[in-house]
């Protein structure tokens, strides 16, 4: 009995003693961060910028640290700004952990997350939602890379060029291999970009790279060069990098040429690809299994930037993945970017570490113009805006935890984000004007709004598919549906309907059955007010135009802007509002401008200019932003960051695979280059 | 009786053909998250795969002729035959199922002829209070309940799954002792959810049964209590309670489908609710089906259990 009892408490010991060194090394961690942060504050109050670590050490102000750091990297962004430490995501450097917690080890034996089951299969044609891309992005590459500066990183490519605005040269690393061991050549490149062109069985891939095709041209493989491809442009775009060169992985030409169904192309040839990892689990991978996405993935020893850090990453079925990190089922997660994660459950995991970044997703109200009055004008947009509290839904929705979205629809962490614009601070009495101002007062006293006999409301109904649009006329009351996602948040409805009672507007909330039905109502435009979360808010400015005025993405939750007054340059629906003409004809002609122009500070005009428009506009409103989350285990794989501007091709997340495969936040470690 | 089944069959599979086709939306733009990029080249391409650019009836049509080949078609969110589909999932569900409604009856039974046996006693008391309250507890609250007390707070079972991933190669005992551990929390969530209403209905059986004159000629006769208990009383008791039985094999599986999402067990729920979510028509189809065919199975051999246990009820 003694022995037992000396056993237990031995155990007892042991972990207790394991856990305090886990501690001592986090707390280590952080107090060398803060020290590298502290000599960049002093450098650049010096030098007017920040300095790279030899320069902290043995640069023109002295020795600001005694030595390099073994725990901490720095990346001066070049020409950023002194912006003080603490707001890095606005400032001219970013410190990362260097190895995290140990520092002197080449690997980490494994790391096991939570599998996401609503992503497809992880090919370059079938994966469908954002997780199923990263998981696909473990097994190929694409030309270019992004580490948590956010900056486009040599990936595939070694190096490129770009001789003329429309011809962007790449060369390719040497040396890099197929998981089948052929070698990548140019030619696999060009044939990518061939094989997934518009009519091509290719087309079928949801890449984010589709959004700019129209601007690509050709892609050819240099004859004299095996390594050199070449891409030219009819259009010299501004997202390229982020669309093209980042936005698709690169596929071999051996296993696909000739493919006519790629999509269903499920065999283990559909996931030979030159990427960090291969997937071992399931053995057989025809067998990969889409509705629990349990699988696992080895290092590929022969990869061109070396034996990944993480050897082996492993999804596992995790329903609740706070709990799952909780209980060391999984080594990190992150919760929802939505607002459905109660303080409650985060306060259960308060006790393990995090990191938290703002995020890119927003809850948006959309107005669809097309369905006339009152939505198409602007008084009506801009009373809603008056009466919706956004900063008051980040307190009750989100507990704080994100930011009221922009009312220039870029996120409020974009660094093109215009200053000074409209705000629409709750102001209860300006929209009861703006309201008064359009006829749509209170006629019968019941407290409650009726729209004008001269010029009654619409209001939407019908199905998904059959929209029905009647006209509301006095004395009845004004109730516009408000069409939602049945998987939104009810809390959120439900204070947009709390608030516009204020205001004297019934409103009905109306979900679709299923979230299918929700899409299908968008893109077939049958709503007037819709409540929809989506989106990544932080890429390139472009999105201003590829959201609000492109013809093809603008389908999906907007009627705004060019879907309202024509792609041809004509009003296509009637439209009351003074003015609107010249304001969406001044957009689109921006938004295409902004698209081309090579001088930056000219281009950032335009895209303040564009935010304004959408501000006085008011096509739509962001209600907010959440931050982004992760939890990871005590002691645990600590070098998480949220990718700035997105991970390429998919929304801001922590797993970016440059963290799995170098161990850092940012840049190769020695030896991968 | 064969007759009847084959008519319910025809009806179930009309009804699980059209039920999800009457829903809004559609498949294509429900299995890609953001519609706006799917080109009209990729739908027109897909709708022609899956037969979706075919009149509802020749669809009907193709697919009872596909039901009769024993094709149940090619699932349009997983990309792989939905036979394939099940057969990855469907034993998940049949075990948690069939352990649940064996573990539940049998304890039941125990319970219930214990309970009417002491008829006003504290045991029966209490078991029926126990009982009442289980049957108020909704199955996905129990499940819930248990994760929190015995995965969560004291960490004694796993939170989710089915078994310890990665460990095919492990010995074939380990891994059924795996499959046990994973089995144990979901199993007796939906047993104690089960469990309540065969305990009442056998009791008040039993309770009748014990006023029956054979049972004071058998008390008579000097025949021990167990087997006056159990062979006499019991047996006797059994025709409700194996009804019960058979139209609880439709709720054990239904309860299933709450269960199996809050412990992430990999049955049928982990097809059925994203196949909904995406409109997947042959999924959907092939699961319902599947579900109903188990549900009128079930049926069918609890009357063959039930004629041959009471000769009465034959024909």
């Amino acid at each position: 009995m003694v022995v037992v009892i000396l056993g237990v408490l031995s155990a007892v010991v042991v972990f207790a003693v394991r856990g305090a060194g886990d501690k001592g090394e986090l707390v280590a961690q952080n107090t060398d961060l803060q020290t590298v942060r502290t000599a960049e504050e002093a450098f650049c109050a010096q030098n007017g910028r920040y300095g790279t670590m030899d320069e902290l050490v043995n640069g023109p102000t002295g020795k600001l640290l005694s030595e390099k750091s073994t725990m901490t990297d720095v990346a001066p962004v070049p020409g950023g700004a002194c912006t003080g430490a603490g707001d890095e995501s606005k400032s001219g450097f970013i410190t990362g952990f260097a190895r995290p917690n140990n520092s002197n080890a080449t690997s980490l034996a494994k790391l096991r997350l939570a599998a996401s089951k609503d992503m497809g299969r992880p090919t370059p044609f079938a994966w469908t939602r954002p997780p199923g891309y990263l998981l696909n992005s473990l097994m190929f590459d694409p030309l270019v890379w992004r580490d948590a500066t956010g900056q486009p990183f040599p990936w595939l490519a070694q190096s490129w060029t770009n001789p003329d605005p429309l011809t962007w040269e790449f060369t390719l690393r040497s040396g890099v291999k197929w998981h089948d061991d052929q070698p990548l050549t140019a030619e696999d490149v060009a044939f990518t970009f061939n094989y997934i062109k518009p009519g091509q069985p290719g087309n079928a891939t949801l890449c984010f790279c589709k959004i700019s095709f129209p601007a690509l041209a050709s892609v050819t493989a240099d004859p004299a060069d095996p390594l050199r491809v070449v891409f030219k442009l009819n259009k010299a775009i501004n997202t390229f990098m982020q669309d093209i060169a980042q936005g698709m992985v690169i596929i071999p030409k051996h296993v696909w040429n000739g493919v006519a169904d790629p999509v269903n192309k499920t065999d283990a040839s559909a996931y030979i690809g030159t990427g960090p990892y291969k997937m071992t689990t399931p053995a057989d991978l025809s067998a990969y299994p889409v509705t629990t996405g349990v699988s696992a993935y080895d290092a590929n020893t022969s990869y061109f930037l070396g034996t990944p850090y993480v050897r082996r990453l492993e999804y596992v079925a995790a329903a609740d993945a706070l709990t799952a990190v909780k209980n060391g089922a999984i080594d990190a997660g992150a919760p929802s970017f939505d607002e459905s994660v109660s303080d409650t459950a985060l306060a259960s995991v308060s006790s393990l570490p995090k990191v938290q970044s703002p995020g890119g997703w927003n809850r948006v109200v959309h107005f669809n113009m097309a369905q006339g009055f009152p939505y198409n004008n602007v008084k009506f947009r801009q009373a809603l805006a008056y009466t919706i509290d956004r900063n008051d839904l980040v307190t009750r929705i989100l507990s704080g935890r994100g930011k009221a979205g922009s009312t220039g629809a870029l996120a409020p962490s974009h660094p093109s984000l215009a200053p000074g614009l409209p705000e629409y601070a709750r102001d209860v009495q300006k929209a009861k004007d703006l309201l008064d101002s359009l006829g749509i007062v209170d006629t019968n006293n019941d407290g409650k709004r009726e729209c004008p006999t001269a010029t009654p409301c619409k209001v939407v109904a019908g199905t998904p598919t059959a929209g029905v649009v009647t006209e509301s006329k006095t004395p009845d009351n004004f109730i516009p549906n408000i069409h939602t996602n049945p998987n939104g948040s009810t809390a959120t409805t439900d204070a947009i309907k709390t608030y516009l009672d204020d205001v004297g507007l019934l409103s009905a909330i109306v979900p679709d059955a299923t979230p299918p039905a929700s899409d299908a109502r968008m893109t077939r435009a049958n709503y007037a007010i819709g409540i929809v979360g989506w989106g990544n808010n932080q890429y390139d400015p472009d999105l201003l135009r590829s959201r609000l005025s492109d013809p093809w993405t603008s389908i999906l939750a907007n009627r705004s802007w060019r879907t309202v007054y024509g792609w041809n340059g004509t009003a296509s629906s009637p439209t009351t509002t003074p003015g609107f003409a010249t304001k969406a004809q001044e957009f689109i002609a921006l938004a295409d401008q902004q698209q081309v122009e090579p001088n930056k500070s000219v281009r950032k005009q335009k895209v303040l200019r564009m935010q304004q428009l959408v501000a006085e506009d008011v096509p739509q409103i962001s209600l907010y932003v959440p931050d982004l989350l992760i939890y990871y285990r005590q002691g645990g794989f600590s070098a998480w960051y949220a990718t700035p501007g997105g991970t390429p091709a998919s929304p801001p997340s922590y797993y970016n695979k440059h963290v799995y495969v170098t161990g850092k936040q940012f840049g190769l470690p020695a030896g991968m280059t | 009786m064969v007759a009847g089944y084959v008519v319910t069959v025809w009806i179930v599979v009309t009804v699980v053909f059209g039920l999800p086709r009457a829903l809004p939306g559609d498949p294509i733009t429900a299995s890609i998250q953001d519609a706006s990029a799917v080109s009209p080249e990729l739908r027109t391409m897909m709708e022609r795969r899956y037969g979706l650019d075919r009149p509802l009836i020749e669809q009907y049509g193709s697919y009872l002729a596909g039901l009769a080949r024993g094709d149940l078609g090619e699932s349009i969110s997983l990309r792989t035959p939905v036979a394939t589909a099940l057969k990855a999932h469907l034993p998940w569900t049949l075990l948690l199922v069939g352990t649940s409604l064996a573990l539940s009856s049998l304890a039941s039974f125990i319970a219930g002829v214990n309970a009417a046996w002491r008829r006003g006693s504290f045991d029966d008391r209490f078991s029926v209070v126990t009982m009442t309250g289980l049957h108020a507890i909704p199955d996905y609250a129990l499940s819930i309940i248990l994760v929190i007390g015995l995965a969560v707070t004291v960490p004694l079972f796993p939170l989710g799954g089915g078994a310890e991933p990665f460990t095919d190669d492990a010995p074939l005992v380990s891994r059924a002792v795996d499959l046990g551990y994973h089995l144990v929390l979901p199993a007796a969530a939906l047993s104690l959810s089960l469990m309540a209403t065969k305990f009442l209905i056998l009791r008040s059986a039993m309770v009748s049964v014990l006023g029956s004159e054979y049972m004071v000629a058998a008390r008579a006769k000097g025949l021990s209590e167990r087997r006056l208990k159990y062979r006499h009383a019991g047996r006797n008791a059994l025709g409700p309670f194996l009804n019960l039985v058979g139209i609880q094999a439709g709720a054990a599986v239904g309860a299933a489908i709450f269960i199996e999402a809050v412990f992430d067990y990999p049955g049928m729920t982990s097809l059925l609710l994203p196949a909904i979510g995406q409109l997947d028509f042959p999924l959907i189809d092939g699961c319902f089906l599947v579900l109903a065919l188990l549900v009128l199975t079930a049926n069918l051999v609890v009357d063959l259990v039930q004629s041959r246990i009471d000769p009465r009820t034959a024909g």
